[in-house]
């Protein structure tokens, strides 16, 4: 079969001027296109301008027509942080290749977190970040808890009973956190010598709630009992304390209670018995002492040394409030922190949103001002109303109609 | 380790320090039959002082008629309310006497009024068992020749243990002498005193 080159006359491959010229047009057009193509990827502000934009109150409408016919382009103006359901779309319309930005002010970025503590009467920690120097109220189903000045970023407060879950209100952001679990909290173990500290640290965990088993020595060979001590053991307790060096009881258990779980209080002189204290931490720190907490295996250990606890409940006149409450609250918190309490979920019917502002971040990406630059309006410069998937068919036109003319020149 | 320290309570009226030697003796008798780390000596503090609220177990005696000051009551009635255990003993053994009745309007006026324990009490098993309730004394017995003997001791409660605990039956005269004489007894009579200061401790 012969080649087109061999069967073709000189003349026929001569194309005409007219010809030669439209294809270097058409090559040129192809360039041009390109380049505006490029220069559009390029440079953010010409990209805005082919940007579809909507507001907080018009996003649910907004979201439903990208999703019917996509932008290339999509930005959002915000005065609050979308519901959970529209940050789930935005996701998924960026992940379908819109290109979604948002800004404006959506109130103070707020997040919650709500924990079950083990006590036995009735603790939850309720921890929320909110903007510096800003209010806080929070809710739960039967109504406002607290409210509180966040003076830095963070309020934490523990309260005896929560409805549901909360949530957190602070200028114009809302976080919230159902209740996620319950404990099971078991007996607690003290044992030392018969003495004050032993006594009120007893007298103060069962004014709590706690059932308390006790061994306090006497003499030699004379114990008191209180309910029926026994070494410890996480199916028996939560927690053991050691007022002092005579715990044997506790000191004999020590390591493989924590190690399973257990939670250990060590005070005064016995706070350098127990297990290994290596990578404690400071949990508090007064003139007079420290508290160090610590973990061992799967349980946890505080160490407390601060000497003489029980004159916090006796010392002080009427100059102190409550001091009895403040010593059984001071003991009910180191026991909740280190209690070996089992969880067990519960499902309540409370929107769960602990931190709105991070998952928009987290989901969407952090603000921009490239949507607030294009003021929400396409340009009228040349070109700027075009879409790109014009400018690529021009292109694409361009170099078919080229290609196409030096086809047909070759046939001729 | 906290040690355990004897405090006598001083009032303004009447004479607060009619038996001296107790704290001593009571000392010698927790030291010599626990463990339990007891300071050397007692210390005497004003009830009218918060000082008071440093020593959860407070020891009160008298002859004479008591009226306890706005802040003594108030401060009877603190210790009590925060764990503390008052000791108050008739120094008489009279039935009602000048000290017991105003000493019991101070108590029911502070902090209530006082009821009979029964002799089955726990109190008479913290340490050593008296199986007839409270000890009986030598003055009791005869010793002043008026056979009075009172059968209960009477108690002011909180929480379902004792708060105050109050004796007619003169352990101030009973156990007011020197320590070191206590060898010459035939049955150590302070061993009721080392009851009161366990159960303080322990319950």
């Amino acid at each position: 079969m012969p080649s087109r080159d061999s069967t073709g006359t000189p003349s026929a491959r001569l194309a005409p001027a007219w010809r030669v010229a439209l294809e270097w047009a058409l090559r040129a057009f192809a360039l041009a296109f390109l380049v505006l193509l490029l220069l559009r990827t390029l440079d953010p502000v010409e990209a805005v301008k082919s940007t579809e934009t909507t507001t907080s109150p018009t996003l649910g409408r907004a979201l439903e027509a990208w999703t019917r016919r996509p932008p290339a382009r999509a930005a959002a103006t915000l005065d609050s942080v979308p519901t959970p359901a529209q940050r789930d779309w935005m996701a998924a319309l960026m992940h379908a290749g819109v290109a979604l930005t948002w800004d404006g002010a959506v109130g103070s970025p707020t997040a919650l977190s709500v924990t079950t503590l083990p006590d036995p009467a009735g603790a939850w920690e309720i921890d929320a970040a909110a903007g510096r120097d800003t209010g806080l109220a929070l809710h739960d189903g039967l109504g406002m808890i607290d409210s509180l000045r966040v003076t830095s970023t963070r309020a934490r407060i523990v309260v005896p009973r929560i409805v549901r879950g909360v949530e957190a209100r602070s200028s114009g952001a809302r976080a919230s956190a159902p209740v996620r679990d319950s404990v099971i909290i078991r007996r607690v173990l003290v044992e030392g010598a018969a003495g004050w500290e032993t006594r009120f640290t007893v007298v103060a965990l069962q004014e709590r709630g706690w059932s308390v088993d006790a061994l306090m020595h006497v003499a030699p060979n004379v114990d008191v009992r209180v309910g029926s001590p026994a070494a410890p053991d996480t199916a028996r307790y939560a927690l053991a304390i050691e007022v002092d060096t005579s715990a044997h009881l506790v000191a004999g258990a020590a390591n493989s209670f924590v190690r399973s779980g257990g939670g250990l209080v060590t005070l005064h002189d016995a706070a350098g018995l127990g297990p290994p204290g290596a990578g404690s931490v400071v949990l508090e720190r007064r003139a007079d002492g420290e508290v160090r907490g610590s973990r061992f295996g799967a349980g946890r250990v505080l160490r407390v040394s601060y000497p003489e606890l029980w004159r916090m409940r006796m010392a002080g006149g009427d100059s102190i409030a409550d001091p009895v409450a403040r010593h059984r609250d001071w003991l009910a918190r180191a026991a909740a922190s280190v209690a070996y309490a089992p969880r067990v979920t519960v499902h309540t019917a409370w929107p769960d949103d602990p931190a709105p502002y991070a998952d928009l971040v987290a989901r969407v990406g952090p603000p921009t001002t490239v949507a607030s630059r294009d003021g929400g309006s396409a340009s009228s410069q040349l070109f700027g109303a075009v879409p790109d998937s014009v400018l690529a068919a021009l292109l694409l036109l361009s170099l078919l109609g080229e290609w196409l003319s030096r086809r047909l020149s070759g046939a001729q | 380790m906290t040690r355990f320290v004897f405090c006598t309570g001083q009032y303004d009226s009447g004479d607060w320090d009619s038996a001296p030697l107790v704290p001593a003796n009571l000392i010698d008798s927790v030291a010599q039959y626990t463990s339990i780390a007891v300071a050397p000596s007692g210390v005497n503090v004003p009830l009218a002082s918060d000082a008071i609220l440093q020593y959860p177990f407070v020891f009160l005696t008298g002859h004479l008629p008591v009226r306890f000051s706005e802040a003594e009551r108030r401060n009877l009635r603190t210790l009590v309310e925060r764990g503390g255990m008052v000791f108050m003993d008739d120094h008489n053994h009279d039935i009602d006497g000048i000290f017991h009745r105003t000493a019991m309007e101070e108590i029911g006026r502070a902090i209530g009024d006082p009821i009979d324990l029964p002799n089955d009490h726990e109190l008479y098993r913290a340490f050593f068992t008296f199986p007839d309730g409270p000890p009986t004394t030598s003055q009791e017995l005869n010793g002043w020749g008026d056979n009075l003997v009172h059968k209960n001791l009477q108690v002011v409660l909180r929480d379902g243990r004792i708060a105050l605990l109050y004796s007619s039956k003169d352990y101030s005269s009973e156990w007011n002498y020197h320590p070191e004489s206590k060898k010459f007894n035939a049955i150590d009579n302070t061993k009721f005193g080392v009851n009161v200061i366990v159960y303080a401790l322990t319950r």
